[in-house]
Order: structure tokens, then sequence, then C-alpha cells
């Protein structure tokens, strides 16, 4: 038997029986996988990339969803996506736990973002009262969305249930097509005053209900 | 529940704290209330709260997956940050480009000028988008800090991949070959110093090792 011939009937076995080193990768990447937030975020202020490989997969879902829901255009949300997650890799070391989840923190950077890209625009590219997301008795379960923040999502949705439509509206219009007050009370033909206790009464009402304070 | 310890002044801006957590205050009311705030725990404490509502309401919007390729981007993105090297002015550079990406995402050739400190040189940014007929999209950025220039380029959906060449064609009719940047499944991003003035740059072209071109940005 040549050399060859011996080295070529060796190689089907080398892949059947990986060595050593590719067991550990793939447990280290499987560890990292089922890592939290938090310590993927951890990882990433450390300048681990597999970290940051690990946390773009679990929420590139997210973030795109946020960028379109936003932008209503794929290509440039998919930019703003991308520069999210460029925004969190260099944050990362900054990033506090104990203020805000590291999805929040997550979801907050691309808001900002996809709300920069529509000022530049200068444009409100969908009718607030079009947004999908704002068809709050939709109770659709999101197939990849963990248990645990479907119920957080379904105790926001009942919140803003609660809350008087042109309120509601008012925050839509703030909170993700980041318009100020002036320019709500402009769009809805209100005084300013109006379009400001609307935002307070809406924000505020929400946020006694998420903290038990109002049923 | 209203923290005892708040006052009048506190209540004439009730309607304002919460209009300036859900980031729609501004001019003179917005520095009215943070003002207000440096002297005034309790109204501090109420904003991080209402704040954090307002962050909560994006939990609200469905998720969407994103075009293929797109956790790969995003992290050729993020590797080429980390492999860098941080040099101050290029993160002068990076942020200026950061602004101006989203700038010309709106389209259309954009100049700015920026100041990037109080001790550095103002920064004339030139920006427009990378069109093609084969679906290749991108932008090109021109900075001009001093006597110097620097073309920043990102390019997407390229029907090709490998070397490419990108190419400027200048004021006086010649042609000036820069340099070549390779592309990873249609994606490529690229830094490079241009050894011409920003304000001579007509044309920015991308060609592939074929000699056809990739896509094309017109400066001005």
């Amino acid at each position: 038997m040549s050399v060859v011939g011996s080295m070529a009937s060796c190689l089907p076995e080398m892949e059947l029986v990986p060595n050593d080193r590719r067991i550990g990768r793939r447990r280290r990447w499987n560890e990292i996988r089922d890592a939290s937030d938090e310590a993927l975020v951890a990882g990433m202020a450390s300048g681990d990339d597999r970290a940051a490989a690990a946390f773009v997969q679990r929420h590139e879902r997210r973030v795109f969803g946020i960028a379109l829901a936003i932008t209503a255009n794929r290509s440039t949300a998919e930019d703003v996506a991308q520069e999210a997650f460029l925004r969190a890799w260099r944050h990362a070391a900054v990033f506090d736990p104990r203020r805000a989840p590291a999805t929040s923190w997550l979801s907050t950077i691309t808001r900002n973002l996809a709300i920069d890209s529509l000022r530049l625009q200068r444009a409100v590219p969908i009718d607030p009262d079009d947004a999908v997301w704002l068809e709050i008795d939709n109770n659709e379960v999101q197939p990849e969305a963990h248990a645990e923040h479907a119920d957080a999502v379904e105790r926001v949705r009942a919140a803003l249930r609660t809350v008087p439509v042109d309120q509601r509206r008012a925050l839509v219009r703030s909170a993700f097509y980041g318009q100020s007050a002036t320019e709500i009370a402009v769009a809805e033909a209100i005084p300013l005053g109006t379009a400001k206790s609307r935002i307070r009464l809406g924000l505020s009402k929400v946020r006694d209900i998420l903290s038990g304070e109002e049923e | 529940m209203e923290p005892t310890s708040r006052g009048s002044d506190c209540d004439a801006l009730h309607d304002d704290l919460a209009v300036l957590a859900i980031g729609a205050l501004t001019g003179h009311d917005r520095a009215r209330v943070l003002a207000h705030l440096e002297g005034c725990p309790p109204c501090a404490a109420e904003l991080e709260e209402l704040a954090a509502t307002a962050d909560g309401l994006t939990a609200l919007i469905p998720e969407a997956t994103p075009p293929e390729g797109f956790s790969d981007r995003a992290m050729a993105m993020i590797r080429a940050e980390h492999s860098a090297p941080h040099r101050p002015f290029v993160r002068r550079l990076a942020a200026v480009a950061a602004v101006v990406a989203l700038l010309a995402l709106g389209g259309g050739v954009g100049a700015i000028v920026s100041s990037t400190g109080h001790d550095a040189p103002a920064t004339a940014v030139r920006s427009a988008p990378l069109h093609s007929t084969s679906g290749a999209e991108g932008t090109v950025l021109l900075v001009s800090t001093g006597q110097k220039g620097w073309l920043v380029m990102t390019l997407h959906d390229a029907p090709t991949s490998g070397t490419v060449t990108c190419t400027l064609a200048l004021a006086d009719g010649t042609h000036r070959a820069i340099g070549a940047f390779s592309l990873a499944t249609g994606y490529g991003s690229w830094t490079a110093r241009i050894p011409v003035p920003v304000s001579s740059v007509r044309w920015v072209d991308v060609v592939n090792d074929s000699g056809t071109t990739v896509a094309s940005a017109r400066i001005g």
C-alpha cells in the first residue's frame, strides 16, 4: 500500500472521530449558545466575538423587527439592525444589567437608531394607526419567543389596551417615530398642552399597571 | 404614588417629565426640566421609572426575519472593528462615518461639516449612495481633515465575490485606481487614504476582475 493510499484510508476515520480540540470547541460553542444575555454581553465587553455571534443569532429577529416596524423599509432596516449590533459590541463594557435587561438595552439602541434614520429622512413612513404592532388585540404567540419574554409582552400589551386611543397614538408617535410633543400637536391638530397631557396620562397609566399599582 | 418631597415646581413640570421620558421634549422646555432634575432626586427617580416604561413599549413590536446572510454581515462588521487599530483618528472617522451613513440612507448626495472636538480640525464629509444595475448597493463617504482625505465604503448585495478595485474619476477627466478590497458573499466594507483632494473626485467606481463596473457613486 502506498503512503498516499494509507493516508487516504485514514481520512474517513478522522472525520468520524473528531479530536479533543474539536470536541472542546463544539462544547465551548454550546456553552456560549446557552449562556444568558448578560453573560454574552460581558463576553462581548471582553472582546469575545463568539459571544457576539451568539448574541446576534439570538436577537436578530427582534432587532430587525423593530428596525422594520419603524422604518418600513427592509434595506434601511437591515442597515439599522447591523449598526445596532455594532453599537452593542462597542458599548458592551458600559452595559449595566442592574438598570435594564439586555433585551431592553438592545431594543432601545435599535429604536433610537431607527428614529435617527427617520429624522434624517424627515419622514414618518407609515400612519401610526396602521402600525401592525399597534393591534394590541393580536394574541399570536411568536414561535421563537421565550416564555418569559412572551409573558412580559402580554403584560405590556394588556396595559396598553387600557389606554384611550388618542393617548395610545401619542405614545406611538413619540416612542416609535421619535416625534416631539410639538410635532404631535401639529399632526393631531391639538394644543401643545393637550399633546403633552396625552403622553403623560398614557405613559403613567401603563407604568402604574405594570408596577401593580392599578389593575 | 407621588414622592412626598415633591413640591410645586415638580407639579408644574408634571407633564413635561413624562414627555422627556419618552424623548418628545425639545427646546426650552427640555432645558428647563433638565435644570430642575439636577436638584430634585424624586423627579429624577420618577423620570427613570417613566423612561423604563417607555423603553418597555418596544417589546410590543413583532419580530421579523432579516434577509439571508444578515448575521454573517453583522459579524463581518463587528470583526472588522475588532481587528482594526484603535487610533484616535480612526475612532473619529468611525463616528463621523456612522452619522453620515445614516444621512446617506435618505438618498442623494449630502455634505456636512462636523467638528469632532474643540481642538480638532473641522472635518468635511461628502456622502453618496453606490448604485448599480445588478442590485448592488452601498454608501461612499469622502472625508477630508486638513490636507488628508479618506474614503469609507460599504457595499452589499453585489452579484460577485473576490477582489474588486476602487477607481476614482477626477474632475480633470483622469482616473485613479486607489486600491483593491475583497467582497465576501457580495458584502464588503473598506477604508483607504485617497491621494487627491476630495473636491476633485467626481465618481467612485467599483470594478471587478474582468473590468466590469459593479457599482458607481456620483460625488459631484
